[in-house]
């Protein structure tokens, strides 16, 4: 039978010259002409597109099956027999160990609600205090005018009395 | 024979202890007197009242007598000249000249009277373990008053000059009030002239109230009683407060040999007569009160509950 009767009777797609058209295109076997034809015939003939799609499909699951080759599955299931088996209760978390875990969680929320309550007003107390430091003069002594003219009046006569002028007629009792 | 050989040796601890009580005196007496002249260039700090301040001390002996610089290193800039009794403040301006005028209130390392003849009335002398101060060795001595009313002094004295070191003003209650020390000292290589000279322009000499024959009719004439066992009159005037101003204040100065004693008695109307005790400067407190028509300052070197017992306690008599 020839192609023209393939073609009319059963479509593109049934054309076994056409079939191994599509195959060498697939392949990358065509050379310009002949793909750029065939792309066009692609696109309006649906039962080429059919059979692209089968000879992808066929193509793909070629490409699987030669990966099966390599068989995995006794080396795996000799290791599992290997490997040594871990033996372990079940761990029941008890309602005691429970409460201090609560317990726990309620200390750190309650040492948080400090931090956040008590950190601000801290932090402006300490910002204050710097500020008062650095704008405070320096001082010595830290005394009202009215005492220091006693401080001084003191200073004046018992500065060291060893350096200072002693009174004549005044000793010491022995 | 027993019973002798007991007793002698009793006999020879006895006279060990007090050979080394009588030779803590003398040490003493020396403390003081290196305190005062020995020619030195050292650093020391100086903390009190939570603060903590260095000083740069250089001494020198010219022909003249001693000359002595003493330069804040750090804080408020100010510096003290002594030319042997005479002090001058210097800053780099008016304003700062009061914090250099506090800073001669204590004169470390000269913080001991050499009159020591009655400081053991009122003062327990020992000498404590060595130590090492500035990389020089010393050794401790402890004047521990007798009463609760006034402070100890606790000296570290070098074992070669008998310099004070450090020294150590504690409360009755052993808690320290001030201390000194030096933190490097150089006692053997000479210092240049030069670096004695002052850096700051501005300057005020320290008043100093000279006795004369009004301080002798002054003294003659005023009796106090109730003062702590050991203090003696150490000068006493009439005097103004206020510059300017004849306010005619009774000033009498009294030592037990380590603490000065000042007491003021004013008309009450010339000052506010509240009661007050306050501390005025590192170990110096302050204590007034009324009594009857006068007002009663005390200021000194003394414990502030002894003060305000003091104040209340203590009798001035003026005679006419």
């Amino acid at each position: 039978m020839s192609n023209t009767v393939h073609r009319r009777k059963w479509g593109f797609s049934r054309c076994p010259k056409m079939r191994e058209k599509i195959s060498q295109l697939i392949d990358s076997e065509l050379d310009e002409k002949e793909t750029a034809k065939l792309l066009s015939l692609l696109d309006t003939e649906a039962s080429l597109k059919e059979a692209w799609s089968d000879y992808h499909l066929i193509g793909d699951a070629l490409r699987a099956n030669r990966m099966l080759h390599v068989d995995v599955r006794s080396a795996v299931s000799v290791r599992v027999y290997q490997s040594p088996t871990v033996v372990a209760t079940p761990y029941y978390p008890s309602p005691l160990r429970s409460l201090r875990t609560w317990g726990r969680y309620a200390l750190a929320a309650s040492v948080c609600f400090i931090v956040m309550t008590q950190w601000q007003p801290l932090t402006e107390s300490l910002r204050a205090s710097l500020q008062n430091d650095q704008v405070a003069k320096p001082t010595l002594h830290a005394v009202s005018d009215r005492d220091n003219v006693y401080f001084f009046a003191h200073q004046e006569m018992a500065a060291d009395q060893n350096l200072l002028p002693v009174m004549p007629g005044q000793r010491a009792p022995s | 024979m027993k019973k002798g050989c007991l007793w002698a040796c009793l006999f020879s601890i006895a006279t060990c202890c007090l050979a080394v009580a009588n030779d803590d005196w003398p040490l003493l007496g020396r403390a003081s007197r290196a305190g005062r002249d020995l020619p030195l260039d050292g650093v020391y700090l100086h903390q009190m009242n939570g603060t903590l301040e260095t000083f740069r001390l250089t001494r020198v002996h010219d022909r003249d007598g001693v000359l002595e610089r003493r330069l804040a290193l750090d804080g408020i800039p100010r510096e003290i000249i002594r030319k042997n009794s005479l002090f001058t403040c210097y800053a780099p301006n008016k304003k700062l000249l009061i914090d250099a005028r506090v800073n001669v209130m204590r004169l470390f390392p000269a913080l001991i009277s050499d009159r020591l003849d009655n400081v053991a009335q009122s003062y327990t002398l020992s000498r404590l373990h060595s130590d090492r101060v500035a990389e020089r060795s010393c050794r401790w001595l402890e004047l521990k008053a007798k009463d609760k009313r006034r402070y100890s002094l606790r000296i570290c004295v070098d074992s070669t000059t008998a310099l004070p070191l450090k020294t150590m003003t504690l409360t009755p209650q052993g808690d320290i009030v001030e201390q000194y020390i030096f933190t490097e000292i150089n006692l053997t290589h000479p210092v240049n002239q030069a670096e004695l000279k002052p850096k700051y322009k501005f300057s005020s000499p320290l008043k100093i109230a000279v006795p004369g024959p009004a301080q002798n009719h002054m003294a003659s004439r005023v009796e106090v009683a109730g003062l702590p066992t050991g203090f003696y009159l150490l000068r006493a005037l009439e005097r103004s407060l206020k510059p300017g101003r004849a306010d005619g204040v009774q000033h009498m100065v009294f030592s037990d040999g380590v603490a000065f004693l000042s007491i003021f008695v004013e008309p009450v109307g010339l000052a506010m007569s509240t009661a007050r005790v306050l501390n005025l400067n590192g170990a110096i407190n302050m204590a007034s009160a009324a009594r009857g028509e006068q007002l009663i300052t005390l200021v000194g070197d003394m414990p502030k509950p002894a003060l305000a017992a003091l104040v209340k306690s203590i009798h001035v008599v003026m005679k006419p």
